[in-house]
């Protein structure tokens, strides 16, 4: 430790610049897995309320429930293929009007009142809709468009007026606010032929293999196949894994080019007797602390940066996410001192005495 | 009765290079070496004496011959125990780099200490020692701020510092003026003597030969005992 802490406190500018780097670094990785786990929240966080099992679609959606269209004969067939609880959801992206004419737009879900998706959302204020033309809305939605329980919007294609009876506390799907409604009311929204029941069924367990026109999905599986998830994720894991990488190299050449400018030193101390492993191990301790240095300024960071962003924008701080990407940052620190470590391993100290 | 020499070394020999280019760095060298003696090594450049120090101080091996630290064979011991005895038994003061330059001169000693904290000389004693050598009010400086013969002086202290039987020093006092050699010659004899410590000197400076107890002449690799 003495030799890693001295050097850094006795060569500040070279160590600053190298720990403001890595700071940055680590400062947008932690924004961008902020990011990745905010949008993938607000791809699902609806589902997450259900805490359904499994859910079936039309075979011919490929995954996807704004393409899914069942009939009332799917619909009881699937129910038929499941020990646990069921709901059939009808599905719809659409936009509402104010009556202060602002628009924005929702995935309406329609489910029946005595449904158990019904019974699992979770609500800030109000209840679920009862009866026809009743809807619950996203709390961010509503804060948005300025609607409290009891104001009244329009829904897409009906011209009824609906009425907010309830503001869920975090209902989004596939990125949009959701509106909650009854099933009937989803066939007012999006007209369909008289025999569609709905988009999907949903049920608290698995669906052994139904009929051949309809294909079952785990809720993790549907998951990965909403639209744009696995490849928004997969790009955000993509760059936070090229800035690990970046760390590495940045580590690695810094130390190496440090160690290379110390060899007679580290020659002299070599010949001294001073073990190799100690050398080794002080080169390692300061890949480290460079590194630490760094992350803590980059949480500093990360910390002002989030406390005063506006909740529209999807960052969500995960303690796991936040320690695994600390730890897999002092990793590189340490595996990028190991290029240097072995250039301090086979130094011969005659190269210099002679 | 019998004593251990700090350094036998027996019929030495090495050669660099092959056909033409080959050059035979030390042939057939033997000596032994007691402890409480100052040894010079004098010769020219390239007369083969820092091949004699770094084969003296186990950081090469010998084509040929046979040598011994304290009575153990360097021969027998794995490269891990090398070092160890080259930390606890043999103290090297070179020509340079010899101090971390990111560290205070007291701290270059808490650097010996982490990795051999015990069987160092004591505080007082080094206190002592750097007054001896005249750079105690540098104790909190870095090597950047002392001038070549401080830095110098500083690096005997750190080879003392361990209280080797052998101290292998090259060029010493290449950077210190004519009074300084006096002061660093007679402090290098008083710790051979006072701590029973064979310093051994490797050399061209002549000013030194009145004050070591044995001299020897390098020419071409060859090692002659200069009678008194």
């Amino acid at each position: 430790m003495l030799l890693a802490m001295k050097e850094i406190k006795r060569e500040k500018l070279r160590y600053s610049l190298i720990i403001l780097l890595i700071a940055l670094i680590s400062y947008m990785m932690f924004i961008l897995s902020a990011l990745a786990l905010g949008l993938a929240h607000q791809n699902m966080s609806a589902l997450d309320d259900w805490n359904a099992n499994s859910i079936v679609l039309n075979e011919q959606a490929d995954g996807v429930m704004r393409a899914s269209v069942l009939t009332s004969q799917q619909v009881e067939n699937a129910k038929k293929h499941t020990d646990g609880e069921t709901a059939a959801v009808g599905f719809v992206s659409t936009r509402f009007i104010t009556s202060a004419e602002k628009k924005e737009s929702v995935n309406f879900l329609g489910v029946k009142k005595d449904s158990f998706i019904a019974d699992r959302v979770k609500l800030n204020t109000g209840r679920m809709p009862q009866k026809s033309h009743e809807v619950v809305l996203d709390q961010s939605v509503a804060t948005k468009a300025q609607l409290a329980v009891n104001d009244q919007i329009t829904l897409g294609n009906d011209t009824a007026l609906y009425t907010v009876v309830g503001i869920a506390h975090d209902a989004k799907l596939q990125i949009a606010p959701v509106a909650y409604g009854l099933l009937s009311d989803w066939h007012r929204i999006s007209p369909l032929a008289p025999q569609i029941e709905a988009s999907a069924v949903v049920s608290t367990k698995s669906f052994s293999t139904p009929e051949s026109s309809l294909s079952r999905f785990t809720i993790s599986q549907f998951i990965q196949l909403l639209p744009g998830y696995s490849a928004q994720n997969k790009t955000f894991v993509m760059m936070i894994a090229v800035l690990a990488i970046v760390t590495l190299v940045i580590i690695a050449v810094f130390l190496y080019i440090i160690v290379l400018q110390k060899l007679p030193n580290i020659a002299v101390l070599k010949a001294q007797g001073i073990p190799t492993r100690y050398l080794i191990g002080s080169t390692v301790e300061q890949g480290s602390m460079v590194v630490i240095f760094g992350l803590l300024i980059g949480i500093i960071l990360t910390v002002a940066t989030a406390l005063p962003m506006p909740a529209s924008v999807p960052m969500e701080f995960s303690p796991l996410l936040l320690s695994a990407t600390t730890i897999g940052l002092v990793a590189m620190g340490v595996i990028g001192s190991l290029l240097p470590a072995r250039k301090i391993a086979t130094v011969d100290p005659i190269a210099l005495m002679e | 009765m019998l004593t251990t020499p700090a350094l036998r070394m027996t019929h030495i020999s090495k050669t660099y290079g092959t056909g033409s280019s080959q050059v035979q760095a030390l042939r057939d060298v033997s000596l032994s070496i007691e402890r409480g003696t100052l040894t010079l090594i004098l010769g020219p450049s390239g007369s083969g004496k820092s091949t004699f120090l770094t084969i003296a101080g186990g950081l090469q091996t010998p084509d040929s011959g046979e040598i011994s630290i304290d009575g153990q064979p360097m021969k027998a011991l794995s490269k891990r125990a090398q070092d160890r005895l080259r930390l606890e038994n043999i103290g090297f003061i070179l020509q340079g780099h010899d101090l971390v330059p990111y560290l205070t001169v007291m701290e270059q000693f808490q650097l010996v200490d982490r990795v051999k904290p015990k069987g160092n000389i004591s505080k007082n004693e080094l206190l002592q020692l750097l007054k001896d050598l005249g750079v105690d009010q540098l104790a909190n400086s870095l090597p950047r701020d002392m001038s070549g013969g401080q830095q110098q002086r500083v690096a005997i202290a750190r080879a003392l510092y361990t209280k080797p039987s052998l101290v292998l020093a090259d060029e010493p006092t290449s950077a210190l003026d004519s009074h300084s050699v006096e002061v660093v010659g007679e402090l290098l004899r008083s710790v051979a003597h006072s701590q029973n410590t064979a310093m051994i000197v490797v050399t061209h400076d002549t000013r030194l030969v009145t004050l070591a107890d044995d001299v020897y002449d390098m020419e071409d690799g060859v090692l002659t005992h200069r009678e008194s």
